[in-house]
């Protein structure tokens, strides 16, 4: 069980972006397993499953700890590992592991969940600042 | 036929100038002579399109089926398959899908010594 957010009170579970991350690295599992040859390759199924994985935690990380710029941070290594695991599956598909159509729910989810990150990282990069004639962006708005 | 009519020369871009041996496939050359980070994701079985090189002079005139086929598929025009072209003169071209900033954690299996799939043209 995941921390409640202090942002927020919700569960980590219950924010959509935890949740299309945490679908990405289910869907890289089920990718892996289904092909005998990548889970031979150790250095490259781990490296996906952990770039994967990384970036579900720097989501929750994210969720979790409720400061603008911390957040902010942790949605860009979670970006940063998104991209490395969307990089892993092309060249998995590259080197003959996967084919295009067995991957692309996985692209597509980690796709969603980068650009998820990137505009959430966005909004908490600008919380703080005072608007013209308005409040203040709150990261709990965001989520 | 003088000795270095033999030795076909590759040049890579703001790389150097190399020797190579005469018939050696051009990605194992730039791997290999010019010791180049080149990708080969695939083995080099024309599959990937990754060992894709520009050519700036002495493009081959001809190319494998398979070449054109894995070319077609990715839409990409303008380079060609370092994996399916054999070093038998001197050549001059642009490396320009490396290891080093791809993200990628090796450049591919090693190819075989010889054109897979078995060329045809």
């Amino acid at each position: 069980m995941q921390s409640p957010s202090v942002v927020t009170g919700r569960r980590i579970e219950d924010v959509r972006t935890w949740q299309v991350a945490h679908a990405f690295t289910q869907v890289v599992c089920r990718l892996l397993k289904s092909s005998a040859v990548a889970a031979a390759d150790m250095r490259f199924s781990v490296g996906l499953f952990r770039a994967a994985r990384a970036a579900e935690a720097a989501v929750a990380e994210s969720i979790r700890s409720g400061a603008d710029q911390t957040s902010a941070r942790a949605l860009e290594e979670a970006g940063h590992q998104l991209a490395a695991a969307l990089v892993a599956i092309e060249d998995g598909i590259d080197r003959g592991y996967f084919s295009k159509p067995a991957s692309q729910p996985a692209l597509d989810l980690g796709r969603e969940a980068a650009r998820i990150a990137r505009s959430l990282e966005t909004y908490f990069e600008r919380c703080g600042r005072p608007r013209r004639g308005g409040r203040r962006r709150l990261a709990r708005d965001a989520l | 036929m003088p000795y270095d009519r033999m030795v076909p020369k590759l040049t890579v871009e703001s790389v150097g100038t190399f020797d190579v041996p005469d018939r050696k496939r051009l990605v194992l050359a730039l791997e290999q002579d010019a010791r180049i980070d080149q990708l080969h994701a695939c083995g080099g079985h024309a599959r990937c399109t990754t060992c894709r090189v520009e050519f700036i002079e002495g493009e081959p005139a001809t190319h494998t089926k398979a070449e054109i086929a894995a070319l077609a598929r990715k839409g990409v025009t303008g380079v060609r398959l370092s994996c399916q072209i054999l070093c038998d003169h001197d050549m001059t071209v642009r490396a320009i899908s490396r290891l080093a900033g791809s993200g990628r954690p090796d450049a591919g299996p090693t190819p075989q010594p010889f054109i897979e799939p078995p060329p045809e043209y």
